[in-house]
């Protein structure tokens, strides 16, 4: 079953979002911040991460650059605001493969996670 | 003769227009002066920067046929540069042809007409230096894109030679993003997307541009790669909000060998050009400049620009709208309290809970940005002081050097408005009280210019300068002796006071002499002056000092001046918010632990009497009744517990008595508005959230009043509800 790793310090976005995601048949994992973002990773190897930038700990782009570091071959997309373009392009650079922007559509989400899973 | 389009405004043009005349003027030179004086290292980058700034100009508003020629004449010049090249006869007329052609060029951008001029040809010629070796370069401007001479559709091609160099064919594409803030990214992306597949010759806009977010909804690229075209299909079409407007391969006639392995010679300089428009294949297909998609009019059209000027009023405007969401967060927690007061626990009000939280963490972060905006270097400040510092000491016939550290160090506008006035008195004091004669720092072994230190730096969300000085130090036995002399206090007090306690009394109203007035400031202020400025402004002053070893003064003043964290107290109806930094505790006391020593409240805490005020006798609110108050202190039974705020202004303690301690809470000061005028013991007021106002008590002000013996005024204290500024002031 393919896993995601849902990082977000917001438990009302983790709670929708997971949701959405365990209805469509994928094995979630949370994280509430980029420190166990990093380590949640290490540990189960989700197939894809969704990423919020704004988090606590250690926000999105450093979570992102760890795990990078981790795994080369992982699969994040970033969770973003409208105003964070500078930070969504530097993720990107980092090896962020695409981004989702909050409140993100159901369907949207879906296909993200189809096309990196792809 | 064909109309161009640029992108840009006319005045942009006409900008763009002065500056490359003065460039080419200055390119004319340095080419003479090339011949006459041969290379040299210097030279050779002025030029080079002359052509990379008409490129980079021209690029960014799609003069093409400019940018093409002068990325041509900058790789020649990188090759001089490099030493990859001589400057030979044949090199410097290949020059003097292509500058000739810019000048034409130039031309373009005022009549909005193109001439006829065969830059492709120049172009030929000033790459031949460069054929025998391949660079790899990331540089986009590298390999040209092929451009029509003629918008028409008549195009003068580009040579299939100097083009398709090895490694595949070039493609061009055009895609367009969906509107919205996000179509930058989405440029970015499709710009990684193609560099996966492809090599990105050149793109418009450029992918510093696209990292700048000044991206239209399109963006083409022209692109080398040996995939094929689905390939870069496929990479372009796993972008979102993405569509591919067309994709063509520029699939120019097989190269000859021949061409391929011999370049024209240097010699064959301006000339017709070898290729002919029909040469031009049909399937072809290039948006000519006027249908290229315009990128975002950035009023300066230098993309280089990073930082831009922003009027304070505009930044001020920001600052309270911001504050306004301040209120608004507090205000949405506050109406989610009470909706659980009311509805109990229920899902949707954890939502909107979880909501209203997240909402508080970006306004937070929104709140910093822009607080942020707002710092200015103390540089500012710190500016006027070495002139000053030189003219007290000449004056006074004294050596002094300072040393400022730490001028970078950012604050608030509104801390760097209050701080210069305490700092000229402290490096005044320095120089006036501190610093000895050169005849005694020799006399005392000390080197004959004294030093005094001016160092900025950030510590707790505060900003701290100190001011040290190696003069004579402060001697608390003189402090006290003085303080006894003037009547601030008996010889007995005095007796049982500690050095430190001492030397603090210079602080003191009433020590300060008219021998401390100098012209300088031209007040005359005393450091008890200074220390009730600074308190005021929730910061503080203090001193250490050695005799004969010099003395330090520690100014600390908040970051800003625009938020403050206050405890939130009733007081007879009304909400008083006092600064937090001048809280030292809060105490629930017994009514009967409240006595009367020598006609003063007080109560006794650890052992020491604390006075204590009564708030609402002091502002004379009226009780929300509109009954006159009574005395709560005094009313029998009602209230066996009083609630008092310990404050501490300077070295002093004092007790406000309360009604009832409301909270903690950072809040949005707002200027009392000019009808208002100045109530003492009031400084400004906030909105609370759920949009009363609060005032906000100057607590060393209202001590100085109390010892005055006035009394803020009553109806001024509740007038000045109704009439809080909006704006600040």
């Amino acid at each position: 079953m393919t896993t995601i790793l849902i990082a977000d310090d917001a438990a009302f976005m983790r709670m929708r979002c997971g949701r959405l995601l365990t209805d469509n048949g994928f094995e979630v994992i949370e994280a509430e911040n980029g420190r166990e973002a990093v380590e949640k990773y290490t540990e189960h190897r989700p197939d894809v991460v969704l990423l919020d930038i704004t988090m606590p700990e250690l926000d999105g782009l450093e979570a992102l650059k760890e795990i990078m570091s981790t795994d080369p071959q992982a699969r994040v997309a970033m969770v973003t605001a409208v105003g964070q373009q500078q930070v969504v392009m530097e993720a990107l650079k980092s090896g962020a493969r695409d981004f989702v922007v909050k409140p993100f559509q159901p369907e949207r989400i879906l296909a993200a996670i189809h096309k990196l899973t792809a | 003769m064909t109309s161009l389009h640029f992108d840009a405004t006319a005045d942009e043009l006409r900008v763009l227009q002065a500056e490359n005349e003065d460039l080419l003027q200055a390119f004319d030179g340095y080419l003479i002066q090339l011949e006459q004086d041969g290379l040299s290292a210097a030279l050779v980058q002025d030029m080079f920067r002359v052509a990379h700034t008409i490129k980079g100009s021209a690029a960014s508003v799609g003069h093409i046929r400019m940018a093409q020629l002068t990325h041509a004449v900058e790789s020649l010049l990188d090759r001089l540069r490099k030493g990859e090249s001589d400057v030979t006869a044949p090199l410097l007329d290949c020059l003097f042809a292509a500058l000739d052609v810019m000048k034409v060029l130039a031309t373009e951008i005022q009549t909005g007409e193109s001439v006829e001029a065969d830059v492709d040809a120049h172009v030929r010629a000033l790459e031949a230096w460069d054929a025998p070796l391949q660079h790899a370069s990331m540089d986009p401007f590298r390999l040209v894109p092929p451009v029509p001479a003629q918008p028409n559709g008549d195009f003068a091609g580009i040579r299939p030679s100097t083009l398709a160099k090895p490694a595949g064919a070039t493609h061009h594409i055009l895609v367009q993003f969906d509107a919205g803030p996000w179509a930058a990214v989405r440029a970015f992306q499709t710009l990684l997307a193609l560099s996966s597949v492809a090599e990105v010759l050149i793109s418009r806009p450029t992918r510093a541009e696209v990292e700048a977010e000044q991206v239209n909804r399109r963006l083409e690229a022209w692109l080398r790669t040996d995939r094929l075209k689905d390939d870069i299909r496929k990479a372009v079409s796993d972008v979102f909000e993405t569509t591919i407007l067309s994709l063509d391969r520029l699939d120019f006639e097989q190269e000859s060998p021949e061409e391929r392995t011999s370049p024209p010679a240097p010699a064959a300089i301006p000339g017709p050009p070898a290729a002919g428009p029909d040469e031009a294949p049909a399937s072809l297909v290039i948006p000519a400049t006027d249908h290229l998609p315009q990128a975002p009019r950035n009023p300066t059209a230098r993309p280089t620009a990073t930082t831009v000027r922003i009027d304070v009023e505009r930044l001020d405007a920001l600052v309270n709208l911001v504050g306004e969401l301040v209120i608004d967060r507090t205000r949405l927690l506050d109406l989610g309290r009470r909706l659980a007061a009311q509805v109990g626990d229920s899902r949707l009000l954890r939502d909107l809970n979880e909501t209203a939280l997240h909402l508080g963490r970006v306004t937070d972060e929104l709140q910093a940005e822009v607080m942020k905006s707002r710092m200015l270097p103390i540089s500012t400040v710190f500016g006027r002081l070495p002139r000053l510092v030189r003219d007290l000491a000449a004056r006074q016939r004294k050596h002094v050097s300072l040393i400022v550290e730490g001028q970078d160090t950012e604050v608030d506008r509104s801390v760097i408005e209050e701080i210069g006035d305490p700092l000229i008195h402290l490096i005044r004091n320095a120089v006036d009280h501190g610093v000895e004669s050169p005849e005694q720092r020799i006399a005392a072994g000390k080197p004959m210019t004294a030093t005094i230190r001016l160092v900025a730096e950030h510590a707790d969300n505060s900003i701290v300068v100190t001011v040290e000085d190696d003069g004579t130090g402060i001697d608390g036995d003189r402090v006290r002796r003085r303080a006894v002399e003037r009547g601030l206090m008996t010889a007995e007090a005095a007796s049982h006071l500690s050095n430190a306690q001492s030397v603090e009394l210079i602080f003191a109203s009433g020590l300060s002499t008219a021998v401390d007035v100098t012209d300088v400031s031209g007040r005359g202020v005393g450091l008890d002056i200074v220390r009730a400025n600074v308190e005021r402004l929730g910061g503080a002053v203090e001193v250490s000092t050695e005799v004969g070893r010099g003395s330090r003064f520690t100014l600390r003043l908040p970051l800003t001046l625009a938020i403050l964290q206050a405890l939130l107290v009733r007081v007879a109806g009304s909400i008083y918010a006092l600064p937090l930094t001048s809280v030292t505790e809060t105490l629930r006391m017994r009514r009967q632990d409240v006595q009367r020593i020598h006609g003063q409240e007080a109560v006794l805490l650890r052992g020491n009497v604390l006075p204590v005020i009564r708030l609402v006798s002091f502002f004379g609110a009226e009780s929300a009744s509109g009954d006159p108050v009574v005395d709560e202190l005094g009313r029998p039974g009602e209230n066996r517990f009083v609630w008092i705020v310990a404050v501490r202004i300077g070295d002093r303690h004092i007790g406000l008595a309360v009604d009832a301690l409301l909270g903690e809470q950072e809040v949005v000061i707002k200027a009392l508005g000019p009808l208002v005028g100045i109530i003492p013991g009031i400084s400004s007021a906030a909105i609370l959230g759920d949009g009363t106002v609060a005032l906000i008590v100057d607590v060393p002000g209202l001590v100085q009043c109390i010892a005055e013996g006035r009394r803020g005024g009553k109806s001024h204290a509740h007038r000045s509800s109704q009439l809080v500024q909006p704006e600040t002031a």
